[in-house]
């Protein structure tokens, strides 16, 4: 049986497509402000991926901030019932999900089953989410995407005391101003946002395995200040930024 | 209070006319802003309009019910009494105590009346609502000592009783109840019937139970309504009795006790769960009011240890801009069916 979730994001739109349990093709596009043509974009991407056509697709799911918008799909799912659901796919030992995604972030307390025992989401803040870092990254004027590996080269601890993506951004300018070598503003943001998530951690409640999932799980700067404010490890799975989607595509099979 | 200040300084008042100053201000005092407003009321009537309005505030802060003696009635009868002869030479006008002994008489009624009517939510299916309850306690809160208000409780009470009787439910299909805590964000009273697409009645909370409501507790812990002195055969004879009766009465208040311990809330708000049969939480970390926030996360970790779970969002009752409603619909989605509801079909 072939399923393709598609999971339409605030920043990207990310399909795949599951055959048997296992995700055969997958494929990313930027959201844009045409969500319904990004979902179509990423579908089709995935499919070439997986070398089908769209006629060998049953079913498709869809989930996400955009969800809605896709109309050619047969459910939509929430997307923490869509995380729990492709956890399980890719990493079963999974019990505590950490989503974050470009402008939401969430933790999520699952069964072995991929159901949801409880869960815990930001605020409407960006703090804690993609969209902080991206802003921090711009005033760095380095690539969202070379962040973590900067991360890693720190020498110094440095706190961004700031909760708010504003008045961070102002703090971050002020470092660079103090000639602060940008690893350790790097390592600073990440830490701030890792504060911010694992404050959520544990409203939500927590069990090993934890896995980080969203976008932001590339960063690996990110991921290593996770580690050491949760005293635990963190699996990220391959291609973290799927997750959601192969959950969609999981739960669309009856 | 933005209303009153914004019709002060303007001079036209939000029910038409001109800013209809008043003789005096008289407030009692247990949140930190509630004096200040007046207080501030005060200054702009001198500031805008050159008036010298006499300003007189009650500190009622004397602790928690349990801990109460006489030297706190004391302290607060006393301030009351002061207060009616201030009042007597501010007016130059005399005061009578047989008006003050039918306000306490009918005051007691209005808020015993109030907290029988939401003892009788407990009913399964609930007869009542919250965002109705809203509406319906909100004449308790602009003059719960007038006779008419006490009787319309009374017509209130006997018309739920009757809904119970004749099972009539104010969710029709009832399957999860759930209680809240604080005020709603009123600008957004529908996610109160988006609750009820998915059968969920809210059956009310300690801030609409006991805003007005005035309870007893049981030595097992149970609330239930205060009796009134009417019911107790007491009859005033005097200022300073009906004076120390409504003193005592109102420091019964439920939603006093957050202002100073939290465990006393969070106890409270168990025993409501446990009461009213309640199933879930819908908690909103209300940014537009510390007094009913204070202490509603440990409030949370308590129900938590006892098995029922909590939705948090937040918001602000008084200030719509800092409300999410997309996101707290989608939430109530997300939670309800990690609880295993999908909308019902009607």
């Amino acid at each position: 049986m072939i399923a393709a979730g598609i999971d339409v994001g605030a920043v990207a739109t990310k399909a795949v497509v599951v055959k048997d349990g296992r995700i055969i093709g997958k494929a990313i596009v930027l959201t844009g402000f045409e969500q319904k043509a990004s979902a179509e974009k990423a579908l089709a991407g995935a499919l070439k991926d997986a070398g089908i056509n769209r006629d060998d697709i049953e079913y498709i799911g869809a989930t996400g901030t955009g969800s809605n918008t896709v109309d050619f799909a047969q459910k939509t799912f929430e997307d923490v019932t869509a995380d729990a659901a492709g956890i399980i796919l890719v990493c079963p030992e999974a019990r505590t999900v950490i989503d974050v995604g470009g402008e939401e972030s969430r933790s999520i307390f699952i069964d072995g089953n991929g159901n949801v025992k409880d869960f815990a989401l930001n605020e409407k803040c960006a703090s804690g989410t993609g969209a902080f870092i991206e802003a921090m990254a711009l005033a760095l004027e380095v690539g969202v995407e070379d962040i973590g590996e900067l991360s890693l080269a720190a020498e110094k601890e440095l706190e961004i005391n700031a909760q708010c993506v504003i008045f961070a951004e102002s703090e971050v300018v002020s470092l660079i101003h103090a000639e602060t070598p940008k690893p350790d503003i790097a390592r600073a943001v990440n830490e701030g946002i890792a504060a911010r998530i694992v404050s959520m951690v544990r409203r939500s409640g927590m069990e090993d395995t934890v896995a980080a999932v969203g976008g932001v799980a590339n960063n690996r700067g990110f991921i290593d200040r996770l580690k050491s404010r949760l005293g635990r490890d963190v699996v990220v799975p391959e291609d973290p930024e799927m997750v959601g989607a192969a959950g969609a595509a999981k739960l669309v099979i009856p | 209070m933005r209303n009153e200040w914004g019709s002060l300084i303007l001079n036209d008042y939000y029910f038409g006319g001109e800013w209809p100053a008043p003789d005096f201000y008289y407030m009692n005092h247990i949140c930190c802003v509630h004096s200040k407003w007046y207080q501030i009321m005060r200054d702009l009537d001198k500031r805008k309009h050159g008036l010298d309005i006499p300003f007189f505030s009650i500190d009622v802060s004397v602790g928690l019910y349990d801990d109460l003696s006489d030297s706190k009635i004391d302290y607060v009868a006393g301030q009351y009494l002061d207060a009616i002869e201030w009042m007597e030479k501010v007016t130059g006008r005399k005061y009578d105590d047989e008006k003050l002994f039918q306000a306490v008489y009918n005051e007691c009624r209005s808020t015993s009346l109030w907290a029988e009517i939401c003892a009788l939510n407990q009913a399964k299916p609930a007869p009542l609502d919250e965002k109705s309850m809203y509406a319906l306690y909100v004449l308790g809160t602009l003059n719960k000592a007038s006779k008419e208000f006490a009787d319309f409780y009374e017509v209130l009470r006997d018309e739920v009783r009757d809904r119970i009787d004749s099972g009539i439910a104010a969710v029709s299909t009832e399957r999860f109840r759930i209680m809240t805590d604080s005020q709603p964000p009123w600008s957004v009273l529908k996610i109160f019937r988006y609750l009820e697409e998915y059968g969920v009645v809210s059956i009310g909370s300690l801030y609409t139970f006991a805003l007005i409501g005035i309870w007893d507790t049981l030595p097992d812990g149970t609330i239930v309504p205060a009796k009134t002195p009417q019911e107790e055969g007491i009859t005033f004879k005097s200022r300073e009795e009906a004076v120390r009766f409504i003193v005592r009465w109102n420091l019964k208040k439920l939603t006093w006790e957050q202002f100073y311990d939290s465990r006393s809330r969070a106890a409270r708000v168990v025993q409501i769960a446990r009461q009213w049969s309640v199933q879930g939480m819908f908690m909103h970390l209300n940014m537009g009011c510390e007094g009913t926030t204070i202490g509603n996360l440990e409030s949370r970790l308590a129900l938590i240890k006892e098995g029922i779970p909590v939705l948090t969002y937040e918001g602000n009752m008084a200030d719509d801009r800092q409300n999410d409603d997309a996101g707290t619909l989608k939430r109530i989605d997300i939670w309800l069916k990690s609880l295993g509801l999908d909308k019902v079909k009607t």
